[in-house]
């Protein structure tokens, strides 16, 4: 899937006007400059007579017992020296590089600002070319600088990658750059429903704003509401079909939609995201057939070899977690649109599917299973080769009742697409739920870390796998369980989001149940206590969390304020955000690189990777 | 590129060949068999007892009243899915056994009898798909001594939970002295999920008396032989059938019923016997139309330079649902990831992914390299004109293309076979793990280099490292092959013209001299292997080739053919260096074969089938007893060499590949010489897989017309595959299609299914030239 590149953050950066610069010359020199890792330095002109450093280094190592560095073979860092500067004037820092790694797909590095803490940032390199780099850092603190650096992970590669790669670095400077004020609008990019509220934010003062229409003309004239330091422009009454932009002060937006169905090109997005994360297949334009040589090990010495499934959009890891919540997520935005579009129905379903199959194979069928596997290197796909990976396989009721619920949610939902596949889900997932439900309380022995939260989510989880279980076969002790599960969660632990979730799902399957006030009250109770919820980069996972159990106690309860918050925290991810740029790349405008060392061009990849994209769709499931 | 609206419709269902289409099964020959009345019924068992019933293998068998029939009591067989056995060694691969119930008999001649009805409630409710198997046991020796392959059997795709009525048309089995009705259930493991035992309840078997179809030799009798896909432009466009009523035949617009054309039917005798030609190439408006002649007419067929597209996209659709190492929805979960190739070193590389090879599970880097080349050829030639179908084909062979590279080890060895039969548990440590041993076979390598060398073209500007991987690998491959060829003096034509095809591809992508300079010296021996000069025969016939320098035995294929290599190496390399001084050379060799084709085409008048080759008394050792009399029966060039239009075979039998490669060396010579009457005879090889034959059925499954239901033990019916094909029973040297569907002659391949393609490659849309009247 292509994206546009003229509404990336690269291409607003690049028109941005520089009012000021300072070089760091140190890369047309050693001097100031320090490397650690493997590899060498050295200064270089083949590529620019201007000079340059000349990193040398291999993409991997032979280690001792094949002991890899936090999932990597190692790293190579060139670092600047600022000696504790103050460098807050500066809003962004560019180089440029000139990356030489022949039959490597993704070339990528890992940028590195090291003042009170570091703050690190992930850009990806033309192969056989120059490439800018433009970091923005207007948004992290900067008044004690200390270094910058540049990081290549030793992250292997694909048979057909050379094992050495050679960067050149120059140009290295810290500039200061003027935001163009149509960039100072915060407004959701993908759009509004026509009968939604509909704000844009900006710090633009002006008495009044107007949204036109795609030949100009004003269609709407709004007054400005201050709101603290900000600007609120409040277009709520227009509800006409259409596309529209924002115009204040002499600032004009870049173009919205109102329409009946804002998220879908999001949702569509993310499916192709999803895809080009596949594991173990060769993904055209992505990788070779990888991680064949990656097994999960029972304590009786069988293996199961984990490739298939998703990578996870930060590395090339493999979560029961997040696996079985893309699954689910996959199958309840299906079943929201399938009466809108069959044609997606049918892939978001396929998808959820390739899923489910690394789910049910990646299981021993005694409670062991693949729960965390953590990769972060291309192998070669030849078992005996030195770079294998071998990881024990687990026996966590947690994971096995993640697994259980999504295997629950495929049993019914496959049940008319292909009857036996949803049988031997339904299976899986009650074995799956027996061997999570008779260790419930082991978990803590297991695990260590324990606290009245990590109970709440995993009786919440349990209750999630009897419903889907019992909706899927009728079979009443499951419900019977999960109402007991369900008195002991309201009773005495703290109601997080996937609690709320649990409670919904009882309260809609089992509405006349005698305990169902007791649910109902809990979440009301969750509903009043809620506060607005703030998205940033940082806080996206777990505000995505609250952003479901506000959009399904929205639809429980019938609660307004709660379908507000949901709505709030999609907008906020799709622009309408203090940066005004979207967290996917691909949608909206503005968009930061994927900040992935092992993907790049993706349209569709959400900021913290597979971990938030399932979360986003499975808010949209319950808004659209 | 628009489509007819059926195709659009099929695309869209199937989401582009990416979901399994579903076959328009009032089109099937089962359906049309199902429904033929019985003029007489003898009811063999009741299947309400268990008198003269015998189990045989591991499982149960008892009277049951758990699933009824009609109010009566059933038998149920019990069989496993598998057994466990201490470790699958590697010669057992294939299956574990083998379950069945034999309903005896006391040597009864059927032989006034020629149709088994049979019901069969099937209770597999965790399988995707549910077969079966019968087999008819007659009491003579040379039928018990016979080969499973050729045994009277008819597999059978059921549903689950509901009672099956088996209807098989016997009239071909051997049925004199009947002894028994194996009803069988072969022993192949499961997936994970599938329950361990099986159940079968049996409802009575009657014998009954039909119409019975035609099934061996030439006759067309009433039916009307044509392509049932339909026709290009500017293509001859001719139909044949043996009785008629009237002496003119009308073109009928199918959606107007207007007739559009009419004209004579023209008489033809020739060596097979008599047939009226209906011939209406003058006729090139495009539409949909059916022949009428008489009071008799054929189902719509197209006259649209898309005809062949259905067919292209039906046979993508079957190596969709070929595919290995994933989920199939409908076909399998993710499968065999516990099967590796073993270098001798000790290292391992997983074997899943690729297709199956068949109808069974097995994987091969021959039919998976050539299977790659065939999509990748066809992807280039439509590239300019049907971007969707291009970047399909692009993408299903890269699927293939994908294996090809993984599974090699980098030193000449790679996974080269693996014969597997089972479903795997795709747990390693477990007893149904397969490891087969990795090999270095020059032959496989030049497979390989060639489909890789084709990649690095077609994917230069798709993906260019991923090309530059491809190129470096086919370089490679290329230099394993060829250092254990070039000073071996009893290398076969086939492995050094496969090195020619790679030599050339190779030169094609990255202009290597060197690798040029190799392939001139492949292609000298490669000319040292054709028969330049008329032989002294009766009738003397030139251009074959012979299976290698010592010229001791001609070129012949009974079952995987490769005789295209030799030839699409000499019209490949001379495509990239016509200016070399052994150019005249290459071209006068393709010459000579061109002249051979035409030859040999004559014999098969009407339906033009090319005859599969040019046979030497004695030539074969040990096995002279065997094949001579078969040789014998072909028609006779000298005292020593003989022409079969059919094969000469063991127990592999079927003969669409054979007969599709050959197509293949004809259509790239046809494209090296422009030669208009080779185009021809190459469309003409597809039109017999589409329907023109004796049996006016159309082999591939799902596609035109009466196709016959095929061999696939582990998937449901796959629309798009190609049987291994029409055949010859003993030693006789004609067409013989029965409805018996054991393996190999009508298993789906992916060797006869790529070959299809790959003709297409030289011929979708190709401009035909016209030249007055076609010859009938």
């Amino acid at each position: 899937m292509q994206i546009d590149e003229q509404s990336s953050a690269f291409a607003q950066q690049m028109k941005r006007k520089v009012i000021s610069s300072r070089s760091l010359d140190a890369l047309s020199s050693n001097e100031g400059v320090s490397f650690k890792g493997a590899g060498c330095i050295e200064v270089s002109s083949e590529k620019d007579p201007n000079k340059s450093i000349k990193l040398i280094c291999p993409n991997s190592l032979i280690l001792p017992d094949n002991r890899l560095s936090d999932g990597i073979f190692g790293t190579s860092e060139l670092t600047v020296a600022l000696a504790g500067e103050d460098i807050a004037e500066f809003d962004r820092i560019t180089l440029r590089c000139f990356a030489d790694c022949p039959g490597h797909r993704h070339v990528s590095l890992e940028l590195a600002l090291l003042c009170e803490e570091e703050a690190s940032h992930i850009v990806h390199l033309q192969n056989g070319k120059w490439t800018d780099i433009i970091w923005d850092i207007s948004a992290l603190p900067r008044s004690n600088a200390t270094s910058f650096t540049i990081r290549y992970s030793l992250c292997g590669g694909e048979r057909g990658a050379k094992e050495n790669v050679t960067f050149y670095f120059n140009d290295l400077l810290l500039e200061k750059t003027e935001r163009s004020i149509d960039e100072r609008i915060a407004f959701c990019h993908i759009g509004y429903q026509p009968n939604g509220r509909k704000i844009a934010y900006t710090d633009i003062c002006a008495d009044e704003f107007k949204i036109v229409d795609a030949n100009g003309s004003a269609v709407f004239t709004g007054k400005v509401q201050k709101q603290g330091e900000k600007y609120r422009l409040d277009f709520t009454p227009l509800s006409d079909l259409g596309e529209y932009r924002v115009s204040i002060g002499g600032a004009v937006s870049k173009p919205f939609a109102v329409s009946d169905a804002p998220w879908n090109s999001a949702i569509v997005k993310t499916l192709n995201y999803y895809r080009l994360s596949r594991c173990g297949y060769g993904v055209p334009g992505v990788h070779l057939p990888c991680h064949e040589d990656c097994f999960v090990e029972h304590p009786d010495t069988t293996l199961v070899e984990i490739g298939g499934g998703w990578h996870s959009g930060e590395d090339l890891s493999h979560s029961l977690f997040n696996t079985a919540g893309a699954a689910s997520a996959f199958i309840r935005i299906a079943q929201a649109i399938i009466q809108s579009d069959k044609d997606l129905y049918m892939l978001l379903m396929q998808e959820a599917r390739h899923g489910l199959e690394w789910m049910l194979r990646t299981r021993f069928c005694d409670g062991y299973r693949c729960v965390y596997a953590p990769i972060k290197v291309w192998t070669k796909g030849i078992i005996g080769d030195g770079d294998d990976i071998k990881q024990p396989a687990h026996n966590d009721p947690y994971a096995n009742l993640c697994a259980a619920a999504a295997e629950g949610l495929a049993a019914g939902a496959f049940k008319a697409l292909d009857a036996t596949f949803a049988d031997y889900s339904l299976r899986c997932a009650k074995e799956d739920f027996r061997f999570g439900y008779e260790r419930l309380g082991l978990r803590e022995k297991l695990y260590g870390m324990y606290s009245l939260t990590d109970r709440s989510q995993l009786y919440a989880k349990a209750i999630t796998a009897a419903v889907t279980i019992y909706c899927a076969c009728e079979d009443e002790s499951y419900l019977k369980k999960a109402t007991m599960l369900a008195k002991a969660l309201t009773a005495d632990m703290p109601l997080e989001p996937c609690g709320v979730t649990a409670l919904a799902l009882l309260i809609k399957h089992a509405p006349e149940h005698n305990d169902s006030k007791l649910w109902k009250d809990a979440m009301t109770e969750y509903a009043e206590n809620a506060c607005d919820i703030y998205v940033s980069d940082e806080n996206i996972i777990s505000a995505l969390d609250a952003a479901k159990a506000a959009s399904i106690a929205a639809a429980v309860l019938g609660n307004i304020n709660m379908h507000r918050l949901a709505v709030d925290a999609i907008e906020q991810i799709f622009g309408c955000n203090p940066s005004c740029r979207s967290m996917m790349y691909g949608e909206g405008y503005n968009y930061l690189p994927v900040q992935s060392l092992y993907l790049d061009d993706a349209a569709g990849a959400l900021v913290k990777g597979d971990s938030a994209s399932y979360r986003l769709i499975d808010v949209l499931s319950d808004l659209i | 590129m628009a489509y007819s609206k059926k195709l659009d419709k099929l695309l869209k269902d199937s989401n582009f060949a990416y979901r399994a289409m579903q076959p328009d099964l009032e089109d099937a020959h089962a359906t049309r068999i199902h429904t033929k009345p019985a003029k007489e019924s003898r009811l063999l068992h009741a299947m309400d007892n268990l008198d003269n019933l015998e189990l045989s293998g591991v499982g149960t068998l008892e009277l049951s009243n758990e699933v009824l029939f009609e109010g009566r009591p059933t038998v149920l067989m019990c069989p496993p899915a598998e057994i466990t056995v201490p470790r699958l060694a590697v010669s057992d691969s294939k299956i574990y056994g083998d379950t069945h119930t034999l309903c005896k008999f006391d040597r009864e001649d059927w032989r006034d009898y020629n149709r088994l009805t049979f019901q069969i409630y099937p209770d597999l409710p965790t399988y995707d798909n549910v077969y079966f198997l019968i087999t008819l046991v007659n009491d003579r020796k040379e039928d018990m001594e016979r080969s499973g392959l050729l045994a009277d059997t008819l597999i059978l795709q059921l549903k689950h939970g509901e009672w099956n009525r088996v209807v098989w048309e016997i009239p071909s089995a051997h049925r004199d002295r009947i002894i028994g009705i194996q009803l069988r259930c072969t022993v192949d493991g499961r997936q994970s999920g599938s329950d361990l035992w099986k159940k079968f309840y049996f409802g009575p078997i009657h014998l009954e008396k039909v119409d019975e179809d035609y099934y061996e030799g030439w006759e067309l009798q009433e039916r009307i032989a044509f392509c049932h896909v339909g026709y290009q432009p500017g293509s001859p466009k001719l139909a044949y059938t043996q009785k008629v009523s009237s002496d003119t035949f009308e073109l009928i617009d199918a959606e107007s019923n207007k007739c559009v054309y009419s004209a004579s039917v023209k008489k033809l005798s020739t060596d097979l016997g008599e047939y009226f030609a209906l011939n209406f190439s003058e006729f090139d408006l495009p539409g949909s139309y059916f022949l009428r002649i008489g009071d008799r007419q054929t189902k719509p067929f197209l006259i649209d330079k898309q005809a062949y597209a259905s067919p292209i996209w039906k046979a993508i659709n079957f190596f969709y649902q070929e595919r290995c190492g994933c989920e199939v929805e409908g076909v399998h979960r993710v499968c065999h990831r516990d099967t590796y190739a073993k270098h001798p070193d000790g290292r391992l590389i997983s074997s899943g992914g690729g297709w199956h090879d068949a109808g069974d599970l097995s994987q091969g880097l021959c039919n998976t390299s050539e299977s790659a080349y065939a999509m990748l050829d066809l992807a280039l030639r439509v590239k300019d004109s049907d971007a969707l179908l291009y970047e399909r084909l692009l993408d299903e062979a890269r699927w293939g293309l994908d294996w090809c590279l993984k599974t090699r080890f980098g030193d000449g060895y790679r996974a080269r076979w693996t014969r597997i039969g089972i479903w795997t548990d795709n747990i390693l440590g477990t007893m149904d793990d397969l490891v087969l041993p990795a090999a270095y076979d020059p032959f496989e390598n030049f497979c390989g280099s060639a489909a890789q060398a084709k990649g690095a073209i077609a994917f230069k500007d798709e993906d260019p490292i991923f090309a530059d991987y491809c190129l470096k690998c086919a370089k490679e491959d290329f230099c394993f092959a060829y250092k254990r060829t070039f000073y071996n003096r009893s290398v076969s034509v086939q492995t050094l013209g496969q090195g020619v095809v790679a030599a050339a591809e190779l030169y094609n992508a990255c202009g290597d001299e060197d690798i040029l300079k190799k392939g001139v010296c492949l292609a000298k021996k490669v000319l040292d292997c054709q028969q330049k000069s008329y032989p002294a025969w009766d009738i003397p016939i030139r251009g074959f080739f012979y299976e290698n320098e010592k010229k001791e035995r001609p070129l012949a294929y009974s079952h995987r053919a490769h005789e295209q290599s030799p030839v699409m190496g000499l019209a490949l390399i001379y495509e990239a260096a016509p200016g070399h001084t052994d150019a005249p050379r290459w071209l006068e060799a393709l010459g000579l074969y061109g002249e051979y084709i035409k030859k040999i085409s004559e014999f098969t008048a009407p339906y033009g089938m090319l005859p599969n080759a040019v046979y030497r008394l004695g030539s074969f050792g040990r096995n002279n007893e065997k094949f001579d009399p078969q040789i014998k029966n072909g028609i006779m060039l000298s005292d020593e060499y003989y022409l079969r239009i059919m094969p000469v075979a063991d127990d592999y039998r079927g003969y669409n590949g054979t007969l599709l490669t050959k197509a293949k060396a004809v259509s790239a010579v046809a494209r090296v010489l422009c030669d208009n009457e080779l185009y021809k005879i190459a469309q003409r090889q597809l039109e017999w897989i589409l329907g023109m034959n004796p049996f006016a059925q159309c082999t591939m499954y799902g596609e035109g017309y009466n196709y016959p239901d095929l061999f696939v033990m582990f998937s449901h019916q796959l629309v798009g595959g190609i049987p291994v094909g029409i055949w010859n029973d003993g030693d006789r040297d004609m067409p013989y299609f029965p409805h018996m569907n054991n393996a190999t002659y009508k298993e789906v391949w992916v060797h006869t299914t790529s070959r299809f393609l790959w003709v297409l490659a030289d011929l979708y849309g190709y401009a035909f030239e016209k030249e007055g009247e076609e010859n009938g």
